[in-house]
This record gives C-alpha cells, structure tokens and sequence, in this order.
C-alpha cells in the first residue's frame, strides 16, 4: 500500500486529528496551574467559571488510566462550576448539520451530577464570554470513580462556532471536587477511543491561542531589536506558531526588575514593565525601558532579569 | 482593575496599561483589546496619561 493510499483513507477514516478538542488531555499549561478567577487561566484553551469561590487546578494524582493530568475545579463555597472551550469556525465548520459526540471522563469528591452541554453560534470565531444557544445536554452523575461518559448531538446547519460546555447541573457544596479529563469532541454518533496526540503538537495547537514566553531564568532571550533612544529599546518577538489573530495586548510579570537590556556588551535593568507596541499573526514588537545611557542606535536583546519573567500574547476566542 | 493610558505606539495607536487592585501592571493593550474594550461598554473611562505614575 503506498502512502498516498494510507493518507486518504486516514483521511476518509478521520482517523487522526479526530478530536476538535485542545488540550482535551489537559497536559498543557502555559498560564499557570491554579487559579481563583474567571476566564483563561490555567489548563490552555479552557475557560474557566463559576457562580462562586472556586479554584481550579492541575491534578496529578487522581487520574483514569492513561492520563498524566486532569483539571481539578474545587468548590470554595457553594457553587455552580464550569468549563467550556469554544472551536474556531475553522475547526468545525464541516460539522454543520452533522452528529458529533462528546466524551469527557469525569469524576467527584462526592456524587455529583454534571451536565454536559453543546452551544452553538451564528457569529464566527464567536468568544467563550459571547453570546451562545444550547443545542442540547445531556446530565450524568459523577462519582467517586472515574469513568467515561458520551453523549451525541446534531451541529445545528448554520453554526458557525460550537463549543462544548462542563458544568455541575446544579450548585455544589463548599468542598466539593470535579475532577475532568480526557474530553474529545468527534464527528459521528459514537465515541471512539480518547485521541492522545504528541507533547509538541498539542502544544503547538495550544500555542495558536495563547504564547508565554517564560524561560525560568535569569538572562534568557525574549526578544531583539533596535535601540530607538539612549534608554529604550524596541524588541521583536516572533511566535513559534502563525496566531489565530494578531494579539492586541502584551502580559508581563508586573515588575520592572524582573527583565532587563543587553546592550554593546552591558546589562542595562527595565526601570518599566515592557509595553505593547504592535503584533502580527507570527512576531510581536515590545518596548524595554531603562534609565541608562544606551547608544541611541544599535541592536539589544531583551531579556529576563529573574526567574519570573516572562512574555505573553493571548489570541483566544 | 482600571486603564490608563500609557503612551504612543509607532503606528499612532493608544496604548493603555491595565492597572490591578494591587496598583501593578501586568498587562498592556490597544484599545483593540477585547477585556478592554467590554471595560469600556460597561460604562468605564481610562485615566488620562498624565496621571501615570
């Protein structure tokens, strides 16, 4: 058989890159592992919510066979909880009018009945905070135990952005534990074994949404570019992956001290946090600052002055 | 949480810094930013930049 054969019929089978899920495995984790708000904060691609004080963390010890890391969402009051990843219209939009099944393996401190959720809209690229219409639930009941559970759904034939949703049916009590993993989003009415997709793929998937640049330590590049004064530098990062969209917003640390300028040979320490100048889809520019006296021309190279610092750019739904 | 606006950019464009409850900044953005912008229709208004530390 020769490749070209192989290749259509994975193709025809929908064998590989199955699961419109990102990160269903939750093995990535660019933002951080724990986390009290709202929104985009710890496992990458999943957006994070509840009615209450809730944390949400990466579990390395209760897992199903096979997983190295589940999402953790522990009620600190009582609370309603929540994850859900809306998909790019790119990703789904040949499953309009089409069945698709979701697969989540689920487990509870206490019995708990949670309900998963298919929501759809019009709007392309619609975001995770949006406006969304359900297209149906289905309620399971979490247990001690983790086990996997499915339910199929029907893409409604004008949507343009789906994203599927995990939420305790009801509020749980203070204490209470969800433990989520391995959720896979597949065309057709069953479900088929969880998708495992290699560290540097997903992260590269991850990566079209959301880059940190986050070395660990002292004197590690983040960018170069050209001095523009005698005390600031303009600094170009390129991405390692094309972004869904241009970034509008550059994250940092929060202290000055934690990067600095290389510059002719000298090290000259960030009196300001670095600044968003301008980004495409593949680089970003950012301003360093510092009280030196740099040569107004010539190149520098940004850098962290700590094991904190670090870049970041957000292109997410 | 409030905006400031901190500068410039080369290409004319504003550039706010969100500013957090514990007065650091730890991110910044044009107005094209989309937490900024839902900021913004709430009903909010940035500091002008003079008012930067």
């Amino acid at each position: 058989m020769t490749n070209a054969v192989i290749i259509a019929q994975q193709g025809a089978n929908n064998t590989t890159f199955r699961n419109r899920i990102i990160n269903g495995a939750m093995g990535i984790w660019q933002r951080g592992t724990s986390s009290t708000s709202a929104g985009y904060q710890t496992a990458d691609r999943w957006y994070e919510n509840a009615s209450n004080t809730t944390t949400f963390a990466q579990e390395t010890s209760n897992l199903p066979s096979g997983f190295q890391y589940a999402l953790k969402l522990t009620a600190g009051a009582t609370a309603q909880m929540w994850i859900q990843q809306p998909i790019e219209t790119k990703n789904c939009y040949d499953l309009q009018g089409q069945s698709v099944t979701l697969s989540v393996y689920l487990a509870a401190s206490v019995s708990t009945s949670v309900t998963l959720y298919l929501y759809y809209s019009t709007s392309t690229d619609n975001p995770a905070a949006g406006s969304w219409t359900a297209v149906s639930s289905s309620t399971v009941t979490a247990t001690s135990s983790y086990a996997r559970y499915t339910v199929t759904f029907t893409v409604p034939s004008n949507a343009l952005t789906i994203m599927p949703q995990i939420i305790t049916t009801s509020t749980v009590s203070n204490g209470t534990i969800l433990y989520i993993t391995g959720v896979q989003l597949e065309a057709g009415t069953t479900a088929s074994p969880f998708e495992y997709r290699s560290y540097g793929v997903e992260l590269a998937l991850c990566q079209r949404y959301y880059y940190k640049n986050l070395p660990g330590a002292s004197n590690s590049p983040l960018g170069t570019g050209p001095c523009v004064s005698t005390t600031a530098s303009y600094q170009m990062t390129p991405f390692p992956v094309a972004m869904r969209i241009a970034p509008t917003a550059l994250e940092q640390s929060g202290t000055a001290a934690d990067y600095n300028t290389l510059h002719a040979g000298s090290t000259y320490v960030n009196n300001a946090v670095p600044t968003f100048i301008v980004a495409n889809t593949f680089a970003a520019s950012s301003q360093f600052a510092n009280a030196g006296a740099m040569n107004s021309v010539g190149g520098a190279m940004a850098r962290t002055n700590s094991t904190t610092g670090y870049l970041a750019w957000s292109a997410e739904l | 949480m409030i905006y400031k606006i901190h500068s410039t950019n080369i290409d004319g464009q504003i550039i706010y810094a969100r500013i957090d409850d514990d007065g650091k900044c730890r991110l910044t953005c044009t107005e094209d930013y989309p937490e900024f912008k839902a900021w913004i229709e709430a009903g909010n208004q940035p500091l002008p930049a003079e008012e930067n530390n």
